[in-house]
This record gives C-alpha cells, sequence and structure tokens, in this order.
C-alpha cells in the first residue's frame, strides 16, 4: 500500500503536480512498512518539490538518515550544505556528468541515468532511463532497425538491450535492459519549453552541449522541441536537460528543411509512448516486435510472417520457408469494403481498388 | 552499404582506386568529398544535399565487382494506410526510368546503381542529378497525399 501511494507520488510529481504528489508522498511516509531505502527516496522526491533551501536540506538530512547508504541522497545534502552552491555556475557540466544546474540542490548524478548505445546502423548514441524497470529511450536513428543493442551503463556494465518498440514518427526507440535507474529523473512541469530558454543536450561521457529552446514561428506540433543546437557528439538520443536540471526531452538529429538546428522530443510525448507500449504488454495479447517499423506485431504474436502494420517480414520468419496462412488474412485486409470486381477486402483508394486497380461504379 | 554485402572481399587497393575516382567526380560537380565523407562499415560513402534532396553515394563490392550506387531517402513510411502508399509506389516505379523505388525498414528510397567500370565524370553527374530530381520531386507528393515525414526532417 505505501509503495502504491509513493508510485502515485512520484508520477504526480513527474507529471507536474509538485503538490499532490508531495502529498501522497507524506502519506506513504507514515506507513512503518516502508523500509529506510524506499523512505530515503521518498524524501528525495520530497525534497524536489521543496523550493525553499532550508526545506529541502530537512528533507536530505532525513534521507541520508533513513538510509545512510543513499550516496545520492547524500551527495546532495552536500552540495547544499557547501557554500556559495546555490550560486553554482551553469556551465561545468562537462566530465562530472551532472547536469547543470544553478540550484544544485536540485542537480543530480545524470551518469546513473544516461547511457551508451552501440551497435545501431550508425554510430554510438546515447540513451537515458524512462522507466523504473529498465526501459532506456534513445532515437530510431541510433537504434536503426536493430533487435539488440549493446548498452553500457556509467559503471561499466556493458548490457543486451532488447529492443521493444520504435516510434518512427517521433524518431524514438525504446530499448529494455536489464538494469534499474536508482530513480527517474525529475521531468519539467510545463507542458512546452519556455521560448529561449537554456538547455542542455547529454553525451553518454556526460559532456554537454549547451543550447536554448529557438523560438519559431512554424506551426509545430507540441512534442518537437526547436533548439539552438547544431553539433552533438554522437548520434543523439540523450537527455535534454533545462537549467533546474529537469528532463525536458531527447535530443535527436531531425531538422527542419530550412536550417540545421535540431528538434529534440519531448518528455511528454516520450512518457506517452511509454505508457502507450507498457499498456500494449499488460494487455496480454502476444506479440512480437518489427524492426522495420517498430510496431508491436499481433501477426507475430501469432507466429504469423508479416507485420500486420507495415507488411515487413518479420524476424522469426525471416529464415523459414513461408506460406499463405488463411487464418492471417484477416489482419492484413485493410477494408471492410470490399471490391465491386475482383471481391477483395485490401480496400478501395481513390475509388479504385488496391488489389485489381479497377474503378468501383 | 544497405542494401548490399559484398561476397568477396576485394583488395583495400583496388577499393581506394574506386573511392579516388568517385572523389574526383564529385570535385568535378562542385562537391568536397572530404567534407561529404561518411563512416561506413566496408568501402566508402558520401553524402550531401542537392537541392532539397540528400543524396548518398556508395562504393560497394559485389562479388569481386566495383558500382556505383547512388540513393536518396524520401520519406519515413506513415503510421496507417501504407497499401495505397505501396500500390503506388510500384506504380511509379514502373514510370520512372533508370532508377528504382525501394522501401529499407521503414524509409522510402529512389536508388541507382551501376558497374563503376567505364564510369565518367559527366555521366556520374547525370546520375546524380537524376535521383536528386526524381527525390525532389516524389518527396513532397509522397507526404502531401499518405502522410508521414520528409526523410530526418520536421
Ligand atoms: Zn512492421
Amino acid at each position: 500500500m505505501p509503495f502504491r501511494t509513493l508510485q502515485l507520488g512520484i508520477d504526480a510529481i513527474q507529471a507536474g503536480s509538485a503538490h499532490e504528489g508531495a502529498r501522497l508522498i507524506r502519506i506513504a511516509l507514515k506507513h512503518d512498512e516502508l523500509p529506510a531505502d524506499m523512505k530515503a527516496i521518498a524524501l528525495m522526491w520530497l525534497a524536489e518539490t521543496e523550493a525553499n533551501p532550508t526545506g529541502k536540506r530537512n528533507y536530505y538530512t532525513q534521507a541520508v538518515a533513513a538510509d545512510p547508504n543513499n550516496a545520492d541522497a547524500r551527495a546532495r545534502l552536500m552540495r547544499l550544505m557547501s557554500p556559495g552552491s546555490v550560486t553554482a555556475p551553469a556551465q561545468q557540466a562537462a566530465a562530472t556528468a551532472q547536469p547543470a544546474a544553478p540550484q544544485a540542490g536540485r542537480s543530480i548524478n545524470l551518469a546513473e541515468h544516461v547511457a551508451s548505445v552501440v551497435g545501431g546502423a550508425r554510430g554510438a548514441g546515447s540513451g537515458f532511463f524512462v522507466s523504473q524497470d529498465g526501459l532506456i529511450a534513445t532515437t530510431r536513428r541510433v537504434a536503426g532497425a536493430k533487435e539488440r543493442l549493446t548498452v553500457d551503463l556509467h559503471d561499466g556494465r556493458q548490457l543486451i538491450g532488447l529492443v521493444v518498440r520504435a516510434y518512427p514518427e517521433l524518431d524514438l526507440t525504446l530499448i529494455q535492459i536489464d538494469a534499474a535507474p536508482p530513480f527517474l529523473m525529475p521531468i519539467v512541469p510545463e507542458p512546452r519549453v519556455a521560448d529561449e530558454a537554456a538547455l542542455y543536450a547529454f553525451h553518454y561521457t556526460g559532456e554537454a552541449v549547451r543550447g536554448s529552446q529557438r523560438p519559431t514561428r512554424r506551426v509545430l506540433a507540441v512534442h518537437w522541441i526547436p533548439t539552438t543546437i547544431k553539433q552533438l557528439k554522437d548520434e543523439g538520443g540523450g537527455p535534454l536537460i533545462d537549467e533546474r536540471g529537469m528532463l525536458a526531452g531527447m535530443i535527436t538529429k531531425n531538422t527542419s528543411q530550412t536550417s540545421e538546428y535540431y528538434y529534440a522530443l519531448s518528455i511528454q510525448a516520450i512518457r506517452a509512448c511509454v505508457e502507450n507500449y507498457q499498456a500494449a504488454l499488460a494487455s496480454g495479447t502476444r506479440r512480437s516486435y518489427c524492426p522495420a517499423c517498430g510496431a508491436s506485431s499481433i501477426a507475430g504474436g501469432q507466429g504469423y510472417f508479416y507485420c500486420e502494420t507495415c507488411g515487413g517480414t518479420l524476424p522469426a520468419a525471416m529464415h523459414i520457408s513461408r506460406y499463405p496462412i488463411p487464418q492471417a488474412a484477416v489482419l492484413y485486409e485493410t477494408s471492410t469494403t470490399r471490391c465491386t470486381k475482383c471481391a477483395s477486402a485490401a480496400g478501395i483508394y481513390q475509388s479504385k481498388c488496391l488489389r485489381c486497380g479497377q474503378g468501383q461504379y | 552499404m544497405v542494401f548490399k554485402r559484398p561476397a568477396k572481399k576485394q583488395t583495400e587497393a583496388d577499393l581506394q582506386s574506386y573511392a579516388s575516382t568517385v572523389a574526383q567526380i564529385l570535385l568535378n560537380i562542385g562537391i568536397d568529398p572530404q567534407q561529404a565523407a561518411m563512416p561506413v562499415q566496408q568501402g566508402y560513402g558520401w553524402n550531401f544535399k542537392r537541392g532539397s534532396a540528400m543524396v548518398e553515394i556508395y562504393i560497394a563490392v559485389h562479388e569481386g565487382v566495383g558500382y556505383l550506387q547512388v540513393l536518396s531517402p524520401l520519406i519515413e513510411l506513415p503510421q496507417a494506410n501504407l497499401l495505397p502508399l505501396y500500390r503506388r509506389l510500384l506504380e511509379t516505379n514502373l514510370q520512372i526510368t533508370a532508377a528504382a523505388l525501394g522501401i529499407h525498414n521503414d524509409v522510402v528510397y529512389v536508388f541507382h546503381e551501376r558497374p563503376l567500370e567505364g564510369l565518367d565524370s559527366q555521366e556520374a553527374s547525370n546520375i546524380i542529378n537524376m535521383i536528386g530530381a526524381y527525390a525532389d520531386d516524389l518527396d513532397d507528393k509522397l507526404v502531401q497525399e499518405f502522410g508521414g515525414r520528409l526523410y530526418g526532417r520536421i
């Protein structure tokens, strides 16, 4: 019960409701069953919601008292105690993997959240944790159509990452690894990054490229964040962090047609995709990943040969002899209307049957 | 190269001489080969913008024969309504000359390939212009009609 309440509280904070989140976390903390390490994490989240430095320090002190092994809580407390930390300059992001955060109390050890993703179609890229159970977000550009990639974590662990879902329209790929972040990075509460807000695109080495939100007159889907960043040290996929040390999105190498500036994908869009993937997983329908289009294919889960979304041959069917499977046909029929000439349910497009090409009159 | 893998390894010297031929051709058509060079697993690759189109050039060796491959990624496939798009691509494929339309993963390409032997820069320039022109013409039309987005663009 306290776990669930704690999770709801953290979710609320990540979704931008700091007040409601803090209320739920306080409720969770009242339960004696909450183990000491979880208590410390709960207190650290409370600290995230606290603007007052004294209040923040109190929460970290309590967190360290609850779990003396929590190095992160200890480090944050130290930073808050050290004089001048609150006005620390924003640029010393390099090497330490600390997000450039003028309010040091909100800074986190970014290295624990960022990974290097190797083995895609292009060079190495970056990725970062987007779920407590080991989902890593990177770009589709980095992952390409690979099913397996190598994910290197900051502590030297080299893990196999299973690509589980991609959203090519958002240039997003989700990779499952067998590792968990200490907690999820706090995300920006605002639905939209403010014009000209400073932003840092992080690379898996911990180095950051500084830029800002680039105001544009173009009507743009809210999930794309235009930036002033034009150069990255890798193929992208790293977290985009704001001045407060909060996660705003993921840097990509997509540009507009008229400029060379990169766009980032908003964290809200990434979260929606993570939830979409998790919901499909929880529905119980067997599915398999289609590397050609990134979908979770129901046809694949049934052992059929072709992805119902893109028509691509699924990996499990790639090197076997394939034949027509009548019961699978329903998955590939796109229309309820049949052609008046050939009776196919392939669909009618611009008054012509997609199978026989004959006009429908 | 994305589409074909060499079946037999050619000597590094052969590859290098093909590469310098292509580099010279690029120079002749006003492209700095060093700036356009891109890392590839095997062989050589270049990419550059030609009009609004992105053109990629590869030297690939297939069964001991060197090929020049010129291609342009057009669009990233839309999420839905793929069948009409696939049909359109096949129809267009039959209409265009000396180039092919194809899909690799979730990207539609226009593609041309020919053996490197006997290739002169005039012809190479023609091929690059042709692929660029097809790409320029088709990409916007396809996105407008079927959705999806231009390759790597927002
Ligand atoms: Zn598919």
